[in-house]
């Protein structure tokens, strides 16, 4: 029958011609829906493969290759998350992050709680240096939703965004995101550890002292937590307390030379402090003298070789300290006396950190005891 | 002058106890199914031929890319030119001739002819679009469907934009895009009685279209903002580009298929293979170009381009649609157009981004806003282009770049190119079809144009002899009466002068005229209208709409036909 005439056929009486209309619409909805299977099957299997290949590139850093499979197969599955996720992700890889955006949008717009593409975009702003746009990703993928290991994966996230607070010098943001850490992690003596030498970082030292002290108490023979804890006192300028973890912490690792080191300087520090309790008043007297020496022998390499050429008050105050040194100045034991050493010691040291060219303390020791006895 | 759209005669639909119109509508419903099912069918052949004769883009082999076209293109041009030699021409205008030519009719062979060589041409990777078909064939499967249930013949010839713009609204998925082009393009007039059946026509194409291919948008769009309100300026930059090209293409369409025309009659049947050749070259390097060429649009509102490759993909795009085109190979030209539109959209706004002037979107948003202005340029439609891209973006933001960027598109393209497309393409075909552009912006004639203003009218109680005294004072044949409420008639200088020789001369004028009220008119109303209403009248009243005892003026016939420049006492023979 010749096309025309199947409207003449269907024509000829009116509830035939309905009848025909809903056989012809049930039976050709019969055959797109067979067509339709055929379709999204064949579709289905095309899809697959084409992402299979392009993680097979992707693995083998061949990462134009796997952009171009990722791309074919998302062209025949526009919906499918895993093969949106791959091609984002691989565009990231290849330093093609305005294309890998969009994608990261679009798969956003589906499932904004997406913790892969919250922590994708944010990687991209950070990256661009937009720190707004990178913290406000990096939150919302630390609460958002991750398929494995979801705790692993948010914390990993944390720690990612902590470092780039880190890296900007926002120190406070850092202390705050460590706090919010510390009440997420598991009872785990590593991750603490981690979070104990951030907080370190972040000169949150009291914080830091607490996270390790807490590791300690659990294991008595973690020498890591004990160097943190002694760094922790170090930086507080508690230096028994730190002398005693740094003992320990070589103790149980002899061969941590660091903390050897420390160990040394903070009982340097505690010796040459002429205001420790229960010392007696020639005790006193006589560590202050020595921090006098001392500080008049950090400024040795920095002094020009004719002293006459320094302002009268400096050495007015050079000539103090060498007379004291010389012992041409008989001193009282009084406080008075000591406080007065105390004085000329800083004053040499602030001239010293003032006028010398390398800022670097010659003497550690001393720098630390005069910090401490100024505050 | 508007069609009622109702049928005069019997239609042979079953009752069930509902008037026309809805029975009307019922049918209309009855296409869009057909019409969505036969798109999802063609949409997948289409993507089935695709696989097999030119895989995806990371299956091609440059052997495939070359071959595939022109071999698809020859066979596809000789189904149209030796068996289905009705599916030749465009859809839209196939459409618009069934609908003031063939009352109606458009034949079936043409639907399994654009089914079969489209799917092939496209499948094979010509680059042409599959909308204007899929219209056709919506068009084709409301006449057969029209035919098998003896519409009458007004309301078969409204069958076929219905069915039109189901086709094309199951193509795009959108169907405000499918009903706006077919009142823009192929209805002309707006005619709110066929509105209701052309949108639930498209709106059912639209849900069989989605119930099996999925309910996802023509494309992944991203989220559209404006970074700086100068971003507008490279929207109307986009707009102006797209215009020019539109007005380029569209001359070169004209000059290369006039030139091709000259050729032997044997040449016609090679070269929809030679622009197969040439698409496919093309397509070694920028495989994007070929078929409709979606998802590279897709790859375009994801940034995936460069300004220099999207600008390169927007005109070579063009360039081989034209070869396509003007060699015969079947498909349309919607697909391409709004592929180059997305291209040079994209273009122009990383470029204007790699300047750093002021702060501009990401690409995609240039893309999104490119979109439809060069499907505006060439088929001077800017209320779907600019519906289509709103339906595609879903985001109200977009609405007044894409208005800035079409208008400009449109103006220029307008000036430049007197004749729209459709009708030029209609003239080569030697269709002689009314233009919507030229109906739309035709200035029709109000009765407020051709109304005098009004004398003294008389009332109920006016004496005959007054009256007549008045009527011979100022040379009158006729006056208004009014005898009420809101209510008019006329009395006539005879009618008044017997009354006065019968010795009525005292008797006032309710006693001597028995005459209905005269139909009113307002000074909106259309003259033409107005004129239906003036026979067997002398005088009609105007009156205001606010305000029916306040007459505004009076009509005659004599004012109608000097509003319309007639005079009805000049004899052109003489």
């Amino acid at each position: 029958m010749e096309p025309d005439q199947i409207g003449l056929f269907l024509s000829r009486t009116t509830p035939r011609a309905l009848v025909a209309a809903f056989t012809v619409m049930g039976l050709l909805f019969l055959g797109t829906g067979f067509l339709t299977r055929a379709y999204n099957r064949q579709k289905q299997e095309r899809a697959e493969r084409q992402y299979q290949a392009g993680e097979q590139a992707a693995a083998a850093g061949r990462y134009q290759d796997a952009i171009q499979l990722y791309t074919a197969a998302l062209a025949l599955k526009r919906d499918d998350e895993r093969y949106l996720q791959a091609l984002a992700l691989v565009l990231v890889k290849a330093g093609r992050t305005e294309e890998a955006e969009t994608y990261l949008r679009q798969l956003l717009r589906a499932d904004p709680a997406n913790g892969v593409a919250n922590l994708m975009l944010a990687r991209i702003y950070a990256g661009r240096g937009n720190m707004e746009l990178a913290v406000q990703y990096y939150q919302r993928a630390i609460y958002g939703l991750w398929p494995e290991n979801p705790l692993e994966r948010r914390i990993e996230t944390r720690f990612e965004l902590i470092h780039l607070y880190e890296e900007k010098g926002e120190l406070r943001a850092m202390e705050a995101e460590l706090l919010r850490l510390l009440e997420e992690i598991p009872d785990d003596p590593k991750l603490k550890k981690r979070i104990g030498w951030l907080f370190l970082a972040a000169e949150s030292y009291a914080n830091a002292g607490k996270v390790f002290a807490e590791v300690t108490r659990s294991d008595p023979r973690d020498a890591e937590a004990f160097r943190g804890l002694g760094d922790a006192e170090f930086a507080m300028e508690h230096y028994f307390s730190a002398r005693t973890a740094y003992a320990r912490a070589s103790a149980l690792n002899p061969k941590d030379t660091r903390s050897r080191a420390q160990y040394a300087l903070a009982t340097e520090v505690i010796r040459l402090n002429p205001m420790l309790r229960g010392l007696g008043s020639y005790t006193r007297l006589r560590r202050s003298q020595i921090l006098v020496e001392r500080a008049r022998k950090a400024l040795d390499y920095c002094l020009p070789e004719d002293l006459e050429t320094l302002p009268a008050q400096v050495r007015e105050m050079l000539d103090k300290a060498d007379r004291l040194i010389s012992g041409k100045v008989r001193q009282r034991r009084t406080a008075e006396a000591v406080e007065e050493n105390i004085a000329l010691a800083e004053a040499l040291e602030r001239y010293r950190v003032l006028n010398c060219p390398s800022p670097a303390a010659p003497d550690r020791a001393l720098t630390l005891v005069l910090r401490q006895l100024a505050s | 002058m508007a069609k009622p759209w109702l049928p005069r005669g019997k239609v042979s639909l079953p009752q069930f106890g509902m008037t026309e119109a809805q029975r009307f509508l019922l049918l209309a419903t009855l296409i869009g199914i057909f019409a969505g099912l036969l798109v999802v069918c063609f949409h997948i052949t289409i993507e089935f031929i695709r696989w097999y004769a030119v895989g995806t883009l990371a299956e091609q082999t440059r052997m495939a890319t070359v071959l595939s076209p022109a071999i698809g293109g020859l066979i596809a041009a000789g189904l149209v030119w030796f068996v289905f030699k009705k599916a030749r021409g465009s859809g839209v205008n196939q459409a618009k001739a069934a609908v003031y030519i063939y009352d109606g009719h458009v034949p079936f062979s043409t639907v399994l002819g654009k089914f079969v060589a489209c799917s092939i041409s496209l499948g094979s990777g010509n680059s042409l679009g599959p909308e204007d078909p899929a219209l056709q064939m919506g068009a084709g499967v409301a006449s057969l469907l029209g035919r098998a249930f003896h519409l009458a013949r007004d309301t078969m010839r409204m069958i076929a934009p219905v069915g039109a713009a189901a086709g094309i609204a199951a193509a795009f998925n959108a169907p405000i895009t499918g009903v706006l082009f077919v009142m823009e393009e192929v209805v002309v007039g707006w005619q709110m009685g066929v509105l209701g059946s052309i949108v639930l026509a498209a709106t059912s194409a639209v849900i069989v279209s989605r119930t099996f291919l999925g309910d996802e948008p023509l494309f992944q769009v991203p989220a559209f903002r404006i970074e700086d309100p100068k971003e507008l300026f490279v929207h109307a930059l986009i707009g102006i580009a797209a215009g020019l090209l539109a007005v380029v293409f569209m001359k070169t369409i004209a000059v290369l298929r006039r030139r091709l025309a000259r050729l032997p009659a044997w040449t016609r049947y090679l070269l929809p293979g030679a622009a197969g050749i040439a698409v496919g070259v093309v397509g070694i390097w920028f495989p994007e170009v070929m078929g409709v060429g979606y998802e590279a649009v897709d790859g375009a509102l994801h940034n995936r381009f460069p300004w220099g490759t999207l600008l390169a993909l927007g005109l070579l795009k063009i360039l081989v649609t034209l070869l396509c085109f003007s060699a015969g190979t079947p498909g349309g030209m919607f697909a391409p157009t709004i592929f180059a539109g997305a291209m040079i959209g994209g273009a122009l706004g990383s470029l204007a981004d790699q300047l750093q002037l002021f702060p501009t979107s990401p690409t995609d948003a240039y893309v999104l806003v490119g979109m439809g202005t060069f499907f505006t340029g060439v088929f001077r439609a800017p209320m779907t282009s600019v519906f289509m891209v709103f339906e595609v973006s879903r985001s109200y933001m977009i609405i007044a770049p894409v208005m800035i960027a079409n208008t400009i598109a449109y103006l220029i393209s307008r000036r430049l190119q007197r004749v729209p497309f459709f009708q030029m393409h209609a003239r080569e075909e030697g269709l002689d079809l009314p233009s919507v552009e030229a109906e739309r912006e035709m200035r029709r004639l109000r009765v407020e144009d051709a109304m005098q203003r009004p004398h003294a009218v008389f009332g109920p109680r006016t004496k005959v002899k007054t009256a007549l005294e008045l009527l011979r004072e100022e040379n009158d044949e006729h006056r208004l009466v009014k005898i009420g409420h809101g209510m008019w008639t006329w009395v006539c200088r005879n009618e008044l002068e017997a009354a006065a020789a019968e010795g009525r001369a005292d008797e006032p004028l309710e006693q001597v005229i028995f005459r209905d009220p005269t139909p009113r008119l307002y000074p909106d109303i259309a003259l033409d209208s107005a004129m239906k209403r003036i026979a067997g009248h002398p005088v009609l009243p105007v009156i205001s709409r606010a305000n029916p005892n306040q007459l505004v003026g009076t009509l005659t016939l004599r004012d109608i036909h000097r509003a319309f420049g007639v005079d009805p006492d000049a004899d052109p023979c003489r």
